[in-house]
């Protein structure tokens, strides 16, 4: 049985660590990428099944991540969207531009597995 | 060859010291190994720091998935996983011997605990002490660094250490600000009962954000139940209070009305405006008189925030004490509230005045629809749009104490008198209807025109009399003169027989028919009447039989009115006033006076001339001048219609009285103000009565400063210790008193170095009474001018000797002066507009035209503030005089005052207005 692919982009080490090690536990295959630079280059050569995305991310925001997987590579993948509390205009620009759905950092672990495999489950 | 040309030998000044080469090289060498060691320092520490950091973040990524392993780590989990597990802890134990280790796994702990939630950051809280890492916390919680405390107590605080909770609580009033702020935080972030304990211990001041972050703590907590802070309103630390105050609103905790009421007496106004709020919030009916007696001592926020409790709580009682607000403020934006807290209690009780055009009706068009039925001829059609205009403003109107003036007018206007009536059709209203009614003297007359005067006499004759105590207070403020005089009542009562008619200059008038008014032109209406017994307040269910009419006055037309002015010779005045004769009517009116003036005790009437053209017949400009704006002096017995029985003073008959002394404190100010309005001469035994027994203060204050206004001549001052000083060393009042008085410091200041400029002898005795001002500033500046002005006196007395003839020729070039002042300002419409009916005394009259009455010794008949001039029309009038007398020729008051070699101070006059006005619009 092959492992859905989760592409997790987020620049802070330590939280990206946890959520690899919680996913990779959870049964998915995480591919860990810390700016926007590098969520192009594996997009380039890779598509998961399910991007979830800080917002804040250093050359290549979750935002334009998202209008670069929508418009630009015409992709319909699932993104889930990590945001700051008090960041609420971005989450609704996020939804105008097709994100699937969101997180509130501090981020709830076993939510966040949830809100992933409820998404992976409706593609 | 020596040709002699000049040879240059330059001259040193400074001689530069001779220095050794080797010295130079020797400091070269010097600051460039300093430099060297500079930069080697630099260089050494910076590596260190990165290296340093560079371990760490390797140590991070080699300890997180360790961290990871143990948050994560499931008892159930496979053999495979739970020997990793216990190889992990066993690895653990001995990273954890090494401090720099423990060091790394806290700074995990601590980032970590910032982005996870739920039971993720129940389990690192668990680690956190699983790992032991508390200890080195409390560790630095023994530290002498501020910085290490600090620390020790957020990661015991942020990785919920309860047990540090006792720890932590003894740096509460720790006098360094850092420690004392975390501590706080973490006494109540510890402990739901934490907040109890600090607000029981904390000596210090607590900030308004460290406010906000405890009641975030606090917001936080699950299924928290906060105690009752009203026991922290009577905390000696005012942050305590205030902190309490905000609680008590956040948690709505609403059973310290008593507690919050008194806290709006606080010195503090940051207290004050937090208790002023909880009222507001817990709609505290019971603070009302709190909040008002409050008020005046507040700084302006307050204020507006007072009045805006008011405006949430306040009912009609409490519009008096807003206007008192509207009418005594300085503050244009306490007025303003003031005025939007009575509109919100009584939605439109203030409605717009500034810039209404009052002809400009909005009911016009039915008139003038129906003058031109009536010019077509069609006059049944013309009486039922009559009908439907009085339906409509009965329907309309709901309120039908404040009837449209102006529909009441246009129905009694002469375009409608004419109309011939059948009887059938006559629009009939009973007495009741009437009086129901709020109007002033015109309105009523206007009614009554609707029917025979005759039928409405005999009706109210008709009425079953009533006992006193039956009858009901009706609020007749806006009547002129109300006379408890039981003769008064039997002489109206019985018919006059004709020589009494005769007596009575005001009273001559009986109607007979409809046509008899209808060639009346109204321009004059008062309608006295008596209510006598007012004792109580009932004011809107007005009975007939309650009222006993002592006079009704008819409306007249003061035709002709020829005034001599007063000369130094003959001090008489000479005036008469006719009355055009209608031959189908009983009106017969005729004064013809011709007294001496200074054997007559002075009564002032103002005259209201019915046209502008029929005011004067002017003869002769240069002796004869307007003076509608002069009191019409008149012999006392004949003057007072009203009062019939000469034997009584009129200053004993003051109307307002009975309504005084039956009124509450508000009441009776706001009564202080309609007498300001309406009231003349005659109130001032009782104004002075007032301020002679009154025990309120601030009445006693008001009344004084009617008594003043209405005189224009300081009867009493109230000295700084509240004395009230008598009025002889106060005569000659200064023009520049009204102004001090409603000017703030910095405008008294200002108008003092005026007066040092421009004052004379009335201004020495204005600045005596400002010596006991309570602001030293003012009281040593008024001193300071006094003794100048006191100097230039005594200067002036001794080299300036004016001749009689002089005097005589100075007084005819004033009056001149005030000739032309008074024609100036007839012959702008709107510089003395006059309403019908009850005058409000404060006519704009331009400030130097004060000074011309001033010198001639004439009084103006009505008091009026020297804030209520109107500038832009005394600027356009002096320019326009200016632009007249280069002209003509004519030697004008300017050229006067050259000639005397005043022309400075003149120039100053002049220009003092506006600059008043410049300096009050910044």
């Amino acid at each position: 049985m092959t492992k859905n692919r989760i592409l997790l982009a987020e620049d802070d080490e330590l939280l990206a660590s946890l959520l690899t090690y919680r996913l990779e536990k959870g049964g998915y295959e995480v591919s860990l990428v810390h700016d926007g630079k590098q969520v192009k280059e594996y997009l380039g050569s890779h598509m998961p099944d399910i991007i979830v995305s800080d917002i804040m991310m250093p050359y290549f925001s979750g935002i334009e991540l998202i209008d670069f997987v929508r418009n630009e590579l015409g992709s319909a993948i699932p993104i889930i969207i990590i945001s700051s509390a008090g960041n609420e205009e971005n989450v609704l620009s996020a939804f105008e531009l097709g994100a699937n759905d969101f997180i509130s950092k501090p981020v709830n672990i076993s939510e966040l597995l949830i809100r992933v495999g409820r998404e992976i489950k409706l593609v | 060859m020596d040709i002699g040309l000049p040879t240059y030998h330059p001259k040193l000044l400074i001689t530069a010291p001779k220095i050794h080469t080797d010295l130079l090289w020797d400091l070269s060498l010097l600051f460039v190994g300093l430099a060297v060691v500079y930069f080697l320092f630099v260089f050494f520490f910076r590596n260190k720091l990165s290296s340093k950091t560079k371990g760490i973040a390797l140590k991070k990524k080699e300890l997180t998935p360790m961290v990871s392993e143990f948050l994560f780590y499931d008892p159930n989990s496979a053999r495979e996983d739970q020997d990793t597990y216990i190889n992990l802890k066993i690895e653990i134990r001995e990273l954890l011997k090494d401090r720099f280790n423990r060091k790394v796994l806290t700074e995990i702990l601590m980032d970590l605990q910032k982005d996870l939630l739920g039971d993720t950051l129940l389990r690192l809280f668990k680690l956190y002490r699983d790992l032991g890492l508390q200890h080195d916390a409390f560790a630095k919680l023994k530290s002498w660094r501020w910085e290490v405390v600090s620390q020790g107590i957020l990661e015991l605080t942020k990785l919920q250490v309860p047990e540090s909770y006792s720890f932590i609580t003894k740096f509460i009033n720790d006098k360094r600000g850092v420690i004392r702020k975390q501590a706080e935080i973490a006494t109540v972030t510890l402990r739901p009962e934490g907040i109890n304990y600090f607000l029981d211990t904390t000596r210090y001041k607590i900030s308004e954000w460290q406010q906000l972050k405890l009641l975030d703590v606090i917001r936080n907590f699950e299924d928290y139940q906060p105690p009752s802070f009203k026991a922290w309103l009577t905390s000696t630390n005012r942050d305590v209070v205030l902190f309490a105050l905000r609680l008590i609103k956040y948690y709505n905790q609403n059973d310290a009305y008593a507690s919050i009421t008194q806290l709006v007496k606080h010195k503090n106004d940051q207290i004050k405006s937090e208790a002023i709020g909880c009222i507001k919030e817990f709609y505290i009916l019971e603070a009302l008189d709190t909040l008002k007696g409050v008020f005046w001592k507040c700084r302006t926020d307050i204020k507006l925030l007072l009045l805006d409790a008011i405006a949430t709580l306040g009912k009609e009682e409490d519009i008096p004490f807003l206007r008192l607000v509207e009418s005594r403020e300085s503050n244009f934006v306490v007025r303003s509230k003031a005025l939007h807290a009575i509109n919100t209690i009584s939605p439109e009780t203030i409605m717009p005045t500034q810039g209404i055009q009052e002809h400009l009706e909005s009911d016009s068009w039915r008139t003038d629809a129906l003058a031109f039925e009536i010019e077509e001829g069609d006059v049944p059609a013309a009486l039922d749009a009559k009908d439907a205009v009085m339906e409509q403003e009965a329907t309309d109107e709901a309120p039908k104490e404040e009837p449209s003036n102006a529909s009441l007018e246009h129905l009694a206007s002469p375009e409608e008198t004419p109309l011939p009536v059948p009887a059938e059709e006559q629009i009939l209203l009973s007495p009741e209807d009437l009086l129901e009614l709020e109007v002033n003297g015109e309105e009523i007359t206007a009614l009554s025109l609707k029917r025979p005067m005759d039928e409405i006499i005999q009706e109210f004759d008709t009425l079953p009399e009533e006992t006193e105590d039956d009858r009901i207070l009706l609020d007749f403020d806006f009547l002129p003169l109300v006379v408890p005089n039981t003769q008064e009542v039997e002489k109206t009562h019985r018919p006059k027989n004709d020589a009494e008619k005769e007596q009575d200059v005001f009273m001559d008038f009986s109607v007979d028919s409809w046509t008899a008014i209808q060639s009346l032109e109204v321009s004059y209406e008062e309608i006295p009447s008596v209510v006598e017994d007012i004792g109580t307040e009932q004011e809107t269910d007005l009975a007939v039989q309650s009222l006993e009419v002592v006079y009704e006055e008819v409306p007249m037309t003061y035709e002709t009115v020829e005034m001599v002015p007063e000369t130094p010779d003959t001090h008489t005045i000479e005036a008469a006033v006719t009355v055009e004769e209608a031959e189908d009517t009983a009106i017969d009116f005729t004064i013809d006076i011709e007294k001496n003036v200074r054997a007559l005790d002075l009564v002032y009437e103002e005259i209201i001339p019915a046209r502008e053209e029929d005011l004067v017949d002017i003869e002769n400009e240069r002796d004869i001048f307007l003076l509608d704006f002069l009191p019409l002096v008149v012999e006392k017995g004949e003057s007072t219609p009203i009062v019939s029985d000469a034997t009584v003073s009129p200053y004993s008959q003051s109307v307002f009285k009975q309504l005084f002394l039956d009124k509450g404190r508000y009441s009776k100010i706001l009564l202080l103000d309609t007498i300001v309005d309406i009231g003349d001469e005659r109130e001032i035994p009782f104004l002075v009565e007032i301020t002679d027994k009154e025990s309120d203060p601030f009445i006693r204050d008001r009344a004084l400063e009617v008594l003043n206004g209405i005189s224009e001549r300081n009867y009493r001052v109230i000295d700084v210790h509240g004395t009230v000083l008598e009025s002889e060393d106060f005569k000659g009042s200064s023009i520049f008193r009204q102004l001090f008085w409603s000017g703030d410091t910095p405008s008294k200041l200002m108008l003092l170095e005026e007066i040092e400029q421009l004052g004379d002898q009335k201004e020495i005795n204005f600045l005596k009474t400002l010596e006991n001002f309570p602001v030293r500033e003012i009281r040593e500046r008024a001193k300071r001018v006094r003794t100048i002005l006191q100097a230039q006196q005594e200067e002036m007395s001794g080299t300036e000797a004016e001749s009689g003839a002089q005097r005589a020729s100075r007084t005819s070039s004033l009056a001149e002066g005030i000739s032309e002042i008074a024609f100036e300002l007839q012959s702008m419409p709107d510089a003395r507009k006059k309403e019908p009916g009850f005058q409000n005394s404060r006519g704009h009259m331009p400030l130097d035209f004060c000074f011309l009455l001033d010198e001639l010794n004439i009084k103006p008949s009505k008091a009026f503030s020297v804030m209520d001039v109107d500038f832009a029309l005394t600027h356009e009038f002096y320019k326009r005089q200016m632009e007249e007398e280069q002209e003509s020729g004519k030697e004008g008051v300017k050229n006067l005052q050259k000639e005397n070699g005043e022309d400075s101070l003149w120039d100053i006059l002049l220009a003092f207005p506006i600059k008043i006005m410049e300096k009050f619009n910044g």
